[in-house]
Formats: C-alpha cells, sequence, structure tokens
C-alpha cells in the first residue's frame, strides 16, 4: 500500500510520496476501459454462472430423489479443486486449441471446414472458461439453501395451486436467494483477483483488472502496481458490499 | 326420495393401500367423506393418518386402491390442480412473504389481480381476528397467530375442502381449545368440508361430525364421536378413544336379567354385551369401564369390585385421573371429579394419597363385554 504512494523511475522507486500514481490511474482511458470490460465479463459470468448453478442445484436437490446420488453428485463438484488452478486451467488447450479435442470432432464431423482459433484465446473462450471455473461456488451455497428449505413450504404452495414451476419461482428461488448472493460473492472476489485465465485462456488479448496489476508488477513498476491494486481491492470491496446488502444476509444468518 | 337425501361423496377411498419399501402405511382402507361434513382421522403416530390426508391432496400416490374428489378419481390430478389446501402442524408460512401476501397466495396463483387479493386476504385477516397484521412477516406472530394466518390462507381460494394435518399440534392447551371452537365456527360460516387428522382423540371428539380411526395402516372403526367414544368396535378403539380401562375376560354363562356372568384375573363380574355384538361363551373377551365409571366403593356394595394401591395421580382442572395399581400388577384409570377430592380435602376425610389401599367398583350398566374377531 505505502509503495502506491511512492514515485517510478525508469530502473525501480524511490520514497518521495506522490498521487500521481493515483491521479494516472484515475484520469487515464485505458484504466476504465479495463474497469468496464472486467465488470462486463464479471456481469456476464455471473448471469451465465446463475443459471447454470441454480438449475444444476436444482436438480440435485429436488429431482435427485436418492441420498447418497444426491451426496455423490455435491462431492463430484468439488473434485476438480483437488487439481491445482493452473493444472485444471492447462487441461482446456488440449480441448479446446487448435489441435484441441473439440476442433478435432468438429472437423471429423464435417461441421467445420478447418479447425477454429474460436475456442481458445478468444474472449467468449475465457468467459466460458471461468463459468466453469466457478460455477461450484454458486451450485453449492443455493444447493445447500434448498435442502434446508421446510418441505412444508412446497407441499403448501403445491396445494394452494402453484404448479412445480411456479413453486419454484414463488417460493424456492426467493428463499434460496442468499445462498445464490454468497456464491455471486465467491464469484466476484475470485474474477477480480484472476490474473491467470485471461492470460492461458483468453490469450492475454483482453486483459482483466488483475491481471494488469500482474503486468506492471511483471515489468517492476511497483508504484503502479500498487496503486491499481488498491483500487481493485476499492471495487471488490464495493462490490461484495453491495451484494451483501441486496442478499439481507442478517435476516438469515 | 331417501337415496336422494344422502349427501354426495367430497372425498371416497375404495381398498386404498399404500406401501412404502416393506412396511404397509395403508391397508386396503375404504371410507367416505360427505359434503359439509368436519371428519377427523385419529390414530397413533405411524397409524397411516398422515398419508391418508396427504394422499386426497396429491402429495402421496395409492400403491393400490382409487381415490375420489367430488366422485372424480383423481389418480392423474396433481397437488396444483386438486383444489384442496392444507394446514400444517408447522403452518409453513412463506418466510419471504409478509402475513397478507401469504393469505393472498391462493389467489396470485389463480392469477386474481393484486389489488383485489390484497383486499380480500385483509377481510380473510378480519375473519380470523387478525385485522391490521397484514405488513408483519410470519416470524413476528405468535404460534396462534400464525395458526390464523394458515387458515385465512387455505380458505382464501374458498375450497370445498380444506385439509388440516394436525394443525393444532403445536399450541399450548388453552389456546388449541380456543382454536377448536373457532375452527368450527368457520367450518360450519363457510359451509365446507373439513378433514381433520390429529393423535389427540379429546381434539376430534370435540370437533368432528364423524371420527375414522386408523391403526397401523388399518380402519378400525368409523362413527361419529358419540358412536366411537362409547361403543368402540375393537379392543384398539376403546382403548385409544375412550381412555377406558380393558381387562381380559371370559364368559361363563348368562343371568336370567341378560347379563353375563364372566371370569378376569381379578375375580368373577356381571357384564353386559354392547349392542349388536352378541358374546360367546367361553371364548375370550374384553371387558370395558370406562375411567370415570370406576368409583370407590365400600365392600360388598357391588358385586362388580377390586381391591388395589393407589399408584399415580394426575391433576387436569376438573376432574383428577387415579392410576389404580390391582393385585395382578394391572393399572387401571379411575377418574373423579375434582370437588370430590377437593370437599374431603376439607373434611380431612379419606382423600387419596399414592399408596393407599382402596376398593373399587363399577355398576355392570357402565361396562360392557367385547369380542373382538381375530
Amino acid at each position: 500500500m505505502l509503495f502506491s504512494f511512492w514515485t517510478g523511475t525508469s530502473v525501480g522507486m524511490h520514497s518521495e510520496l506522490t498521487t500521481s500514481n493515483y491521479t494516472n490511474i484515475l484520469t487515464g482511458r485505458t484504466f476504465w476501459e479495463t474497469v468496464r470490460w472486467t465488470l462486463q465479463v464479471l456481469a456476464i459470468v455471473l448471469a451465465c454462472s446463475t443459471i447454470i448453478g441454480v438449475l444444476v442445484a436444482y436438480f440435485a436437490a429436488r429431482v435427485v430423489a436418492i441420498e447418497w446420488v444426491r451426496t455423490a453428485l455435491v462431492f463430484l463438484l468439488f473434485v476438480p479443486f483437488v487439481v491445482s488452478y493452473v493444472i485444471r486451467m492447462i487441461t482446456w488447450i488440449p480441448l479446446f486449441g487448435r489441435a484441441g479435442l473439440l476442433n478435432t470432432a468438429l472437423t471429423e464431423a464435417n461441421i467445420l471446414d478447418e479447425p477454429s482459433d474460436l475456442f481458445l484465446y478468444t474472449s467468449p473462450s475465457m468467459v466460458t472458461a471461468l463459468i466453469f471455473l466457478y460455477v461450484a461456488f454458486i451450485i453449492g451455497p443455493t444447493f445447500f439453501k434448498l435442502r434446508q428449505l421446510d418441505e412444508d413450504l412446497l407441499r403448501a404452495a403445491q396445494n394452494l395451486g402453484a404448479s412445480p414451476f411456479k413453486t419454484f419461482w414463488s417460493v424456492e428461488l426467493p428463499l434460496a436467494r442468499p445462498g445464490i448472493v454468497v456464491g455471486w460473492i465467491f464469484v466476484s472476489v475470485m474474477i477480480l483477483s484472476d490474473f491467470a485465465t485471461e492470460r492461458i485462456i483468453g490469450g492475454g488479448l483482453s486483459p482483466l483488472l488483475a491481471g494488469t496489476v500482474w503486468r506492471r508488477a511483471e515489468v517492476l513498476l511497483w508504484p503502479q502496481a500498487s496503486a491499481q491494486a488498491a483500487v481493485l481491492v476499492v471495487i471488490t470491496l464495493a462490490i461484495a458490499a453491495g451484494l451483501l446488502r441486496f442478499a439481507q444476509l442478517e435476516r438469515d444468518l | 326420495m331417501g337415496e336422494s337425501e344422502v349427501p354426495a361423496a367430497v372425498v371416497e377411498f375404495k381398498d386404498v393401500s399404500r406401501r412404502f419399501g416393506d412396511t404397509l402405511a395403508l391397508d386396503s382402507v375404504s371410507f367416505a367423506v360427505r359434503q359439509g361434513e368436519f371428519f377427523s382421522i385419529i390414530g397413533p403416530s405411524g397409524s397411516g393418518k398422515t398419508t391418508t390426508v396427504r394422499m386426497i391432496a396429491g402429495l402421496e400416490a395409492p400403491t393400490v386402491g382409487t381415490v375420489k374428489l367430488f366422485g372424480k378419481n383423481v389418480a392423474a390430478v396433481p397437488p396444483h390442480r386438486r383444489g384442496t389446501p392444507m394446514v400444517f402442524q408447522s403452518y409453513a408460512l412463506f418466510p419471504h412473504l409478509n402475513i397478507r401476501d401469504n393469505v393472498a397466495y391462493g389467489l396470485r396463483m389463480r392469477g386474481v389481480a393484486k389489488p383485489e387479493r390484497r383486499s380480500r386476504a385483509d377481510d380473510l385477516l378480519g375473519l380470523v381476528g387478525l385485522e391490521g397484521l397484514g405488513d408483519r412477516r410470519a416470524e413476528q406472530l405468535s404460534g396462534g397467530q400464525q395458526q390464523r394466518v394458515a387458515l385465512a390462507r387455505a380458505i382464501a381460494t374458498e375450497p370445498r375442502v380444506v385439509l388440516l394435518d394436525e394443525a393444532l399440534g403445536a399450541l399450548d392447551a388453552a389456546l388449541r381449545i380456543e382454536m377448536q371452537v373457532e375452527l368450527k365456527r368457520l367450518q360450519k360460516e363457510l359451509a365446507c368440508t373439513f378433514i381433520h387428522v390429529t393423535h389427540d382423540q379429546s381434539e376430534a371428539i370435540a370437533m368432528a361430525d364423524r371420527i375414522l380411526v386408523l391403526q397401523g395402516g388399518r380402519l378400525e372403526q368409523v362413527g361419529t364421536p358419540a358412536e366411537v367414544f362409547a361403543r368402540p368396535k375393537t379392543r384398539f378403539v376403546a382403548a385409544f378413544v375412550g381412555q377406558n380401562n380393558l381387562m381380559d375376560a371370559t364368559s361363563t354363562g348368562t343371568t336370567g336379567d341378560g347379563l353375563h356372568r364372566i371370569h378376569t384375573p381379578l375375580g368373577d363380574f356381571l357384564a353386559k354385551e354392547s349392542d349388536g355384538h352378541p358374546i360367546v361363551v367361553g371364548e375370550p373377551a374384553t371387558l370395558i369401564v370406562r375411567a370415570d365409571a370406576l368409583r370407590r366403593v365400600t365392600p360388598g356394595q357391588t358385586p362388580n369390585q377390586f381391591g388395589g394401591t393407589i399408584a399415580g395421580a394426575r391433576y387436569s382442572g376438573t376432574t383428577v385421573t387415579f392410576l389404580v395399581k390391582a393385585s395382578d400388577g394391572t393399572e387401571y384409570r379411575m377418574e373423579e371429579p375434582e370437588s370430590l377430592t377437593h370437599n374431603e380435602c376439607h373434611s380431612e376425610g379419606d382423600r387419596l394419597r399414592i399408596g393407599d389401599d382402596v376398593v373399587v367398583g363399577w355398576d355392570a350398566d357402565h361396562a360392557y363385554l367385547m369380542q373382538q374377531p381375530t
């Protein structure tokens, strides 16, 4: 934090205090471009992983009737976390790279004439990767919230004329909301601090905030990197606080 | 003429069985509930009463047999199309909605517009004595109030049948009696069929037009409270509903005036048959003595008496129930008006204490013999 107020030079930094690191960042167009892009990616990832996460959680909590199958499903969800993040990310390359499984399958099935670059090192592929990386954090809390729910509530809703879909929409979804929002907080914090996915999968072409911090640190621009990191922390805290308010968690805890 | 006067069956069970794995929760049960009836289903836990009421609501399906609602087989009708709202012991109020929106939930599901369903919900809250509480949340209300909300929610769509699953079970005794009166009033006012499940026989006797007694998934008896209470068909009903004393007995013959001479572990007594249930001499039977028929007697006062020791006493407002332990170790309940004990307390007379020896007896008219087909 202190570094962020130091003055950067071409060969390092010295301890002369300055706010220029902040003014440079906050007035620079590229910085706000990156913030906008980061928030856009975050919003898309949250939206998609909420839809996928809630569906999977609902399936595991309600459709699966056998207790041990349910437990196994939830357990499977967290198996990928046994291997390290880097390994998980690198496995995308043989799957989605030019000579990867997906391209091979699609060309052999004559759906594509030649291997596509779309699946790797692009923004959509990065967003997809982020969704699959973090969707488990939405599924988990949502699943537990759904399981906690008093089943009499569902029976009451049905007897009052609610179809299964209306029961889901009017009872289960509102009551699972705190679980979903807890998931959002996890995912937001992790995406905002994720500097690697956009490089490995996104190809480093459309950097996210955490990635730009990393890049500046790499070229030893410590003061600028620290200042950006400080801004990043503020943004992260603001988002987390906003989500917490939305969840009205204090009512449930 | 006679046929047309019989009200149509609202709910009809025909040979309905329900199997959960290896256990038979319901064993070939048949009964019918009439329009406008307050119908209670009673039985100990595990008797199949909740399964029964859930089948009406569509929350369970019969393994065998048919369930009819308003004369139609509802096997293929999902719960939300049955129009059978249920009041739960847990109340099951939606925690994310305020009281008004809870009551209006059924109307919302039917697509009633917001202003209309809200004003309707407020009317209903008035009907159950909760006007002005519409903006509160369920957790801010007492148990009794939540119970009323659950009831208002169930009747909001003007259903023809309302199901109550142990609906009063979570209330304390005084509140329960208050709600019993209120439920009965509402049911008459709405001219709606109430099907009510309880393990509390006194609750059923207080409210029901007819009672269905279940035990171990089998139907034991259906009848008016008076029939079930005074003329139980089975030994189980006698013990469960009437809080009766049961004694193994064998008839050794009849006297001139229609009484049986019976032999029991506690001596030889005289007893009459229950109406329409002839007793076979020499076959094992059960003597049923109501707790309030048993009283203290002086030796020789009646032919029906035995000696015992007071093993316990329970005061319940207007009555005191003593537990009399007979010489063979079996226990019998003797219910006395509280005033009796009270007076004797003043006169320092023979007020009963635990450990006292007593001779108890009963009039032959207040007990009868029953032989249960096995």
